[in-house]
């Protein structure tokens, strides 16, 4: 008989000034849950509730499993997918890497090419990872909503940062009850299985 | 206006000799364009870098001096010791706004001293005194312009060099003081700092007191060009928001998401310590430490995208290490404590030394087995080597080269002698052809993001054809020279890529400064004729096609996690220059 696991969800209410904490756990990467095989823009408009002007106008640089994107009506996120978004960036290589940019040609080697646009449209998880600008404008919104992590990615990070972390949390609990934070780090599972967080405050 | 040239003989009967004289050929250049005009007219191109018939130019952009916001930028130019041929490096800080506003278009130092004596030279209102000093000798940069402090006081800027420069290392840099006086801003790049250390010239001294900001022929239309300028920088995502929250550090983590973050020497187009050198975390502990992550490095920078940073007490260590030096002391040694790599911005920047070309020499060394990658602290005392002038340390201040040779070492990343940038060529193929075929040698400001369609220096594109990349590079080469020239911080480039009207304003400047009719076509025409000097001088120098080569590794080891070689063919990169 399989056992009847079911996920551990972490609530914490955090100090709205002291939210920035979490952002360099976007810049790990967390898991979110979503139809896949359909496009960045379905994923992360139509699904997540992003606004896409804001996909068009403020996420300048998008990569898809580490290759870059020029048309995320076209890139297909899939199962165990990796995307990670940025604002535009500064320099040459800055602007080479800029979705859909005019000097996009210059890192022809490792641009994102679609070869099966066909829709799954079977629900799994993919990674999000969040970088300078974006990670502060989009994850407030999806921290409140709710992320995954796995438990070890999320017991390094809250050991890695303890001291200042902990100044920020008002209150945490696990599945529903109020619990200590040293007590938090001890439950939670180790390893890949994963966690779901909301951070509201 | 800056109608006039302050050359100074060090090799003069007598002792050294300053004249004024005027622009006259050179008139209506600045910049790059006046260092590289100076040095392909003047300097024999087979004559020894460190020898009296080398020439250091050092001159402001054609705007420097004048309320145009961005305008500080400080050009140096001779013949590199580090490559052999031509060099332009740049640097911020005070010093081209105050020469500018001396009257000055560019000091040339000509000339050898007949010995080892050590000179100061102090330019004011009311001319040029040369004094020997020989109190100065290996003093640090930072302890240098403590002294000057004490001397001129803290409204002076000043043009220096550390030990590495004395010593006349092929990485030693020239350091420019910033808006707090502090040595913090370099023209690092092709051993310029050995030129001025060939020169015995230690320090330079402008001061500018009693002297008017520089007035445009027509006011007017000049404020309202600064006007549309300002605005136009202030809007773009990246001039108005990004570089000033991050810093151009703000690239570590996107360049390592994309695989093209060269990691231990090269090996490797990933770094798993990203995140804790990356922008984001530098910005959050200069914040916190009470230093500054918005900063700007010269009076009238809008921009502002540098930063204080303080140690862990809180006193200041270094400013904002930028994103080169950070990858080059960083993910390029195996390095992720942001305190250790502050720590050897601060000794480059105390000894003069090029932070790209310092980090690059000791990746190499580590892959010689000199130090283990990832070692922070071994790192911190091969730069002392450096300082100190020990055996050691001059085979690592002369540069990644001869680094690589010296311990043995297949994999170096180097062109013309120069260590390459932090963006790996096999991931963006496109800046592999400007490193290669760049007069300066690998340089990632080379061909800059001044977008082709705006210049309109080549015609259309072709994205899917390698001769596509081909034509990008040649017309950014052509843009960069061009903005090189104006003495505009190259970061003005990402708007004026976007914004047309930006670009515009630009030329709208210049024109009611001097009283001009330029225009896009007529900046191209200029970018051009820059790279023409540069490569004929290279020519000359000795240089041949075969230069224009990336080392042969990129070619044939497959960088991960991408798995890709620099593929753009030889012939290919023979017809960048082809326009």
């Amino acid at each position: 008989m399989p056992k009847n696991i079911t996920t551990p969800v972490v609530e914490f209410l955090w100090d709205p000034q002291k939210l920035p904490d979490f952002l360099p756990l976007l810049r790990r990467g967390i898991l979110l849950k979503a139809r896949l095989g359909a496009t960045i823009s379905n994923v992360l408009c139509e699904q997540l509730g992003i606004p896409r002007e804001y996909l068009d106008d403020r996420v300048g640089t998008v990569f898809l499993d580490g290759s870059a994107v020029d048309n995320v009506d076209k890139a297909v996120v899939r199962d165990g997918g990796a995307l990670a978004l940025s604002a535009a960036m500064p320099g040459l290589v800055g602007a080479t890497m800029r979705k859909g940019g005019i000097l996009a040609s210059m890192r022809n080697s490792i641009t994102y090419r679609e070869e099966d646009p066909a829709m799954s449209g079977s629900e799994g998880f993919f990674v999000l990872r969040l970088y300078n600008t974006v990670a502060g404008e989009l994850g407030p919104a999806l921290l409140r909503s709710g992320v995954w992590t796995d438990g070890k990615t999320l017991r390094d990070f809250l050991e890695d940062a303890a001291a200042d972390l902990r100044s920020g949390c008002l209150e945490c609990r696990l599945d529903g009850n109020a619990c200590e934070w040293t007590r938090l780090l001890e439950s939670l599972p180790a390893g890949q299985d994963r966690v779901l967080m909301r951070v509201t405050t | 206006m800056m109608e006039k040239l302050l050359r100074i003989d060090m090799g003069a009967d007598g002792g050294p000799k300053a004249t004024e004289v005027p622009v006259g050929t050179y008139a209506g250049l600045g910049g790059r364009a006046l260092t590289s005009a100076i040095v392909s007219n003047e300097v024999p191109p087979l004559c020894h870098p460190l020898g009296a018939d080398n020439k250091l130019v050092i001159a402001p952009g054609l705007l420097s001096g004048t309320i145009a916001a961005m305008s500080g930028r400080l050009s140096v130019g001779c013949k590199s010791p580090l490559t052999g041929g031509i060099k332009e490096a740049n640097a911020g800080g005070q010093a081209a706004q105050t020469l500018g506003r001396l009257g000055y278009a560019a000091i040339v130092l000509e000339g050898k001293p007949k010995d080892d004596t050590l000179y100061k030279i102090v330019v004011n209102k009311d001319g040029t005194t040369i004094t020997p000093d020989n109190s100065l000798k290996m003093l640090g940069n930072y302890a240098l312009i403590d002294k000057i402090k004490g001397e001129y006081g803290d409204k002076v800027a000043c043009i220096s060099i550390g030990p590495a420069g004395e010593m006349k290392m092929c990485a030693a840099s020239i350091a420019c003081t910033d808006m707090e006086m502090r040595p913090t801003r370099h023209a690092g790049r092709g051993g310029v700092g050995a030129v001025m250390g060939s020169k015995g010239v230690k320090v330079i001294v402008l001061d500018d007191s009693g002297m008017k900001m520089r007035e445009p022929k027509n006011p007017e239309a000049f404020k309202e060009a600064n006007k549309k300028w300002v605005e136009g920088l202030k809007k773009h995502a990246v001039t108005g928001e990004g570089l000033p929250t991050y810093g151009t550090n703000v690239l570590t983590n996107v360049l390592n998401e994309a695989g093209g973050y060269p990691t231990r020497n090269f090996s490797s187009g990933r770094f798993e310590g990203h995140d804790k050198i990356s922008g984001e975390t530098q910005a959050a502990l200069e914040i916190k430490r009470q230093g500054s992550a918005t900063h700007g490095c010269h009076r009238g920078c809008i921009i502002q995208c540098s930063g204080i940073f303080n140690d862990p007490q809180g006193n200041f260590l270094t400013k904002q290490p930028e994103y080169e030096t950070v990858w080059a002391h960083g993910g390029h040694c195996g390095i992720d404590d942001l305190d250790a790599i502050a720590m050897l911005d601060r000794l480059d920047d105390d000894y003069g030394l090029d932070t790209i070309e310092m980090g690059v020499a000791i990746g190499v060394a580590m892959e010689g087995g000199v130090a283990k990658f990832g070692d922070a602290q071994a790192a911190i005392e091969l730069v002392k080597e450096v300082g100190k002038g020990t055996p050691l340390g001059r085979i690592l201040g002369n540069g990644a080269a001869v680094t690589g040779k010296a311990f043995g070492v297949e994999r170096v990343p180097v062109v013309k002698g120069q260590a390459l940038p932090a963006y790996d060529p096999r991931a963006v193929q496109g800046i592999g052809v400007t490193y290669a075929t760049s007069t300066m040698g690998a340089d990632h400001t080379a061909g800059y993001a001044v977008a082709a369609n705006i210049l309109n220096v080549g015609g259309s594109v072709d994205p899917l054809k390698p001769e596509g990349q081909i034509e990008l590079s040649r017309n950014l080469q052509i843009a960069t020279a061009a903005v090189d020239s104006t003495g505009m911080c190259l970061f003005v480039a990402f708007a004026v890529l976007d914004q047309p009207e930006t670009f515009q304003a630009l030329i709208d400047m210049i024109n009611a400064f001097y009283g001009l009719n330029l225009t896009a076509d007529g900046v191209a025409e200029l970018g051009k004729s820059v790279l023409k000097n540069e490569r004929t001088f290279n020519a000359l120098a000795g240089f041949t096609s075969s230069q224009d080569r990336l080392p042969e590794f990129f070619k044939n080891q497959p960088l991960p996690p991408h798995n890709v070689t620099f593929a753009v063919k030889d012939e290919a990169l023979d017809t960048v220059f082809n326009w």
